[in-house]
């Protein structure tokens, strides 16, 4: 899977926020924020294509997981990314 | 010394975007939701949003914007950054085109500027301009762009223009805005000094040509004299120079430089621009040529810049405050005189000829 090469993060006033310049007008009910950890895996995916086990690994190197917290973890934001429209589509 | 506020923390966050580095001019933070959105607007009048978003990043989260304005400006900035990949690769295609077909075109301003830049995506690109150094050079390119289908318009000054799956391509045979017919000798002396000391900008498949140091500069410079003579410049052009100046620091004579402005009576208006790029645009003195340690002020050049806006489409005093339909501009008469006796003073040839050179292309139409 890939996250959307369109798409960039951006860090402004302490967010992270994703932004879409594609928008002609800016939607506020469609700006997507992502906590620390989903920022890190943002910046770490972005621009290429990745499986579910890169993305587990990259958290448990990180925080210093158990492997099951960090697969639930990556599972729930995927699915997360998923429904905000944010991968690109196969 | 600029005194209102939101001129003070717009300024104070271009220097910082401009040379990334904190934010200078503390004591006006934070600012009142009202300012936020006057600080905003003036770095689009003055096509500098990008460079200023920068600068708005070097402050204290609890200092900055609401998210209301910041989401919308960080929105313009990521397009200015596409929009400036893709005038890349215009650039790109042009080159190869002309260069397929023996020309050799020259890059000037907007594109080739930008690599002056510290972050190059956030200087706001307009058009593409390519210098021809011949006329034969120069007919031959407009008659190839004719044969692929594509409209070519000649202007007066020797150009022309065509736009080309929505880029506008300006072409040029005359390389500097001079209107003094008496510093056409120092300029071709000064081409044939530079000569071989181009600069080149590895871009992709191709090596654009871009000018030699001191030509770039004096380049800019003119071009931004030219818009003054005119209707106005905004602080884009102020930030080219700056940039240049930055980045090529060390790599001219400066006696040399200085003895040409002498010889084109334009030391005055360039002393008073190094001190407005210095004083207010944070450009290093040791970036300049000559003149570090000039004395005076150049307050009444920024005042002048802050009103016109970007190429003095937006200044006030002449029925401005937004930008025109159809870019057409009120009171030309009145501005032009108005610059006349501005600039007068500080380059008085290119002040003089301007209006009458204007006046002559304008009747031999």
């Amino acid at each position: 899977m890939r996250l959307r090469d369109d798409l960039i993060l951006r860090n402004v006033g302490g967010e992270h926020v994703i932004v879409d310049p594609g928008q002609d007008m800016v939607d506020m009910s469609k700006v997507f924020t992502l906590n620390a950890t989903a920022a890190f895996l943002w910046q770490e995916l972005h621009g290429g294509t990745f499986t579910t086990e890169r993305a587990v690994s990259l958290l448990m190197e990180r925080y210093e997981v158990e492997e099951t917290q960090a697969q639930s973890d990556v599972e729930a934001l995927l699915k997360l990314f998923e429904e905000q429209d944010l991968l690109e589509k196969e | 010394m600029i005194q209102a506020k939101t001129s003070r923390a717009f300024m104070s966050l271009l220097r910082a975007g401009l040379w990334r580095r904190q934010v200078d001019d503390r004591a006006v933070f934070p600012l009142a939701p009202q300012e936020w959105k006057q600080v905003y607007e003036m770095a689009k009048r003055h096509t500098v949003d990008a460079l200023v978003f920068e600068g708005v990043q070097t402050l204290p989260e609890e200092w900055q914007p609401a998210r209301t304005l910041w989401m919308p400006w960080v929105v313009r900035v990521e397009k200015i950054s596409r929009r400036n990949e893709w005038m890349d690769r215009c650039v790109e295609e042009q080159y190869a085109f002309f260069s397929a077909r023996g020309i050799q075109p020259v890059l000037l301003k907007g594109q080739g500027l930008a690599r002056y830049y510290a972050r190059p995506e956030s200087r706001v690109g307009g058009d593409v301009d390519w210098f021809f150094r011949s006329k034969q050079e120069f007919e031959q390119a407009i008659e190839e762009v004719r044969e692929k289908g594509t409209s070519v318009e000649r202007v007066a000054g020797r150009s022309a223009y065509y736009i080309e799956e929505g880029c506008e391509v300006d072409m040029h045979g005359r390389l500097y805005d001079s209107h003094n017919p008496f510093a056409a000798k120092y300029l071709k002396r000064l081409d044939k000094e530079e000569r071989g000391k181009e600069q080149r900008w590895d871009l992709n498949t191709v090596s654009v040509p871009l000018l030699s140091p001191v030509q770039q500069s004096v380049q800019v410079n003119l071009h931004i004299l030219k818009h003054m003579l005119a209707f106005g410049v905004g602080l884009r052009q102020l930030c080219d120079a700056a940039c240049v100046y930055a980045h090529f620091q060390k790599q001219w004579d400066g006696e040399s430089l200085e003895r040409l402005y002498k010889k084109m009576k334009l030391h005055k208006w360039v002393t008073a621009l190094h001190l407005l790029l210095t004083q207010h645009l944070g450009l290093d003195e040791k970036a300049l040529p000559f003149g570090s340690g000039e004395t005076g002020n150049a307050d009444w050049m920024l005042e002048e810049v802050l009103q016109a806006g970007n190429f003095g489409f937006y200044d006030a005093r002449y029925g401005g405050g937004s930008r025109p339909e159809g870019n057409v501009r009120k009171n030309t008469k009145k501005r032009v005189w108005h610059s006349f006796k501005k600039h007068l003073p500080y380059a008085p040839w290119e002040a003089f000829f301007f209006p009458i050179v204007h006046f002559y292309t304008k009747i031999s139409k």
